[in-house]
C-alpha cells in the first residue's frame, strides 16, 4: 500500500504543472532580421546608375553593428542582379571608398553622419542609418519604428542628389521625407 | 495527467495527444489537466512547425479556460503570455531575407496583435512578483514592439536594479 502512494506520489510529482522555465525568444534578433529583409529589398528596388551596376555589389559597414551578421548571411546566400554581394568593413569614415554600393551606418557612428554626408557627397551610395531623426538629418534610407513595427524613411532629394532611383513598389511601404 | 505526463516524457506524443483529449473531455475545467494540456501542446509544437497555430490555438484555449476560473493564476498567464511572445518572436526571425515588404509588413501586424495580446498578463505576472526577471524581459521585448517608451524605460530600470 506505502508503495503504490509512493508511486502515485512520485507521477503527480511528474505531472505538477507550473510556470515553466520556457526560454523568451530574443526580441533584437527578431528585428535584426526585419532590417536584413530591409536591406535585401534596397538593393533589389533601388536603381544605381550606369557605370555603377557592374562587379560585386559592396556593401559597406562602417562601425561596430551589430547587424553586420545578418548582411553577412546575406552576402553568402544571396546575390543583386545576378552579382555576387561582398562586405567591406570600414572603422573610420574617410576609409569608405566611391565604389561601395551601400554604407550600413552603425548606431555609434552616426554621430558623425554629417561628415560621412561631407565625405560621400554626391557619390552613388546609399547611406543606411537606424536612429530617429536621421532620415531628415540626410541619410538615404533610416531603419525607425513606425505603428508598432520597424519601418524605414527614404529623404527622395538625397537619393536624387546621389543619382540613385527608388522603385514605387519601395516608396509606397516607406515614409518618404 | 501523470499518465500524459509520463507518455510525453517517453516522446509517445500520438498517445499522449490521444490520453490528453480523453482526460480533457472529461475534466474539461480542471486546472491540472488544463496546465498539462498547455505544456503538452507545447512540447507537440516544438515537434510539428507546420501546425505551431493550431498548437498555439489550442494553448490560449487551455490557458484560457484556467484564468477564467483563477484570473491571478501565475503559471497559466506566465506561460500563456510565452507561448504569444514566442510566436512572434519566430514569426519574425524564421522570415528569408528575400521576404517580399508587402508580405513582411502583414506579417508585422499579425506580431503586434501578438505582443499586444501577450502585454496584459506579463503585466498581470510582474504585479504578481515584482522581481520576476522573465516577465520584465518578455515586457521590455513587447513594450519595444509596441512603442511604449516610457513603459520601456521603467522596465528596464528595473531590470538593471536587479542586476
Amino acid at each position: 500500500m506505502r508503495a503504490q502512494y509512493l508511486i502515485v506520489g512520485f507521477f503527480l510529482l511528474l505531472a505538477a504543472p507550473a510556470a515553466r522555465a520556457q526560454g523568451l525568444g530574443n526580441y533584437q534578433a527578431a528585428e535584426r532580421r526585419v532590417h536584413g529583409i530591409f536591406l535585401y529589398n534596397l538593393t533589389r528596388y533601388v536603381q544605381w546608375p550606369e557605370g555603377h551596376d557592374q562587379g560585386a555589389f559592396i556593401v559597406g559597414v562602417l562601425g561596430q553593428d551589430p547587424l553586420q551578421p545578418e548582411v553577412e548571411m546575406l552576402a553568402r546566400t544571396r546575390k543583386v542582379g545576378g552579382r555576387p554581394m561582398r562586405v567591406e568593413i570600414y572603422k573610420k569614415t574617410e576609409e569608405v571608398p566611391s565604389d561601395c554600393h551601400l554604407l550600413l551606418v552603425s548606431p555609434d557612428e552616426s554621430v558623425h553622419l554629417s561628415s560621412v554626408l561631407r565625405h560621400t557627397r554626391g557619390w552613388p551610395m546609399l547611406i543606411v542609418t537606424q536612429k530617429p531623426g536621421l532620415g531628415r538629418a540626410g541619410s538615404t534610407v533610416n531603419f525607425v519604428r513606425r505603428n508598432n513595427r520597424p519601418s524605414f524613411e527614404i529623404n527622395q532629394a538625397e537619393l536624387r542628389g546621389r543619382r540613385l532611383r527608388c522603385a514605387q513598389l519601395l516608396l509606397r511601404q516607406a515614409e518618404v521625407l | 495527467v501523470a499518465e500524459v505526463s509520463y507518455l510525453m516524457r517517453e516522446e509517445r506524443h500520438d498517445e499522449a495527444r490521444r490520453a490528453l483529449e480523453a482526460t480533457l473531455a472529461r475534466y474539461p475545467d480542471d486546472v491540472s489537466v488544463l496546465l498539462t494540456a498547455g505544456e503538452v501542446w507545447e512540447s507537440l509544437q516544438r515537434t510539428d512547425s507546420l501546425r505551431a497555430d493550431e498548437y498555439l490555438n489550442l494553448r490560449r484555449d487551455a490557458y484560457r479556460r484556467v484564468l477564467a476560473q483563477v484570473p491571478d493564476h501565475f503559471a497559466a498567464n506566465f506561460n500563456l503570455g510565452v507561448a504569444l511572445y514566442n510566436r512572434a518572436i519566430h514569426l519574425m526571425t524564421e522570415q528569408q531575407q528575400d521576404t517580399e515588404l508587402d508580405a513582411l509588413f502583414t506579417l508585422l501586424e499579425t506580431c503586434a496583435a501578438l505582443f499586444r495580446e501577450a502585454m496584459p498578463l506579463f503585466e498581470k505576472t510582474q504585479s504578481l512578483r515584482p522581481e520576476h526577471k522573465d516577465s520584465l524581459r518578455a515586457l521590455e521585448g513587447i513594450y519595444h514592439n509596441l512603442d511604449e517608451a516610457e513603459k520601456l524605460r521603467v522596465v528596464r530600470e528595473s531590470l538593471y536594479s536587479l542586476k
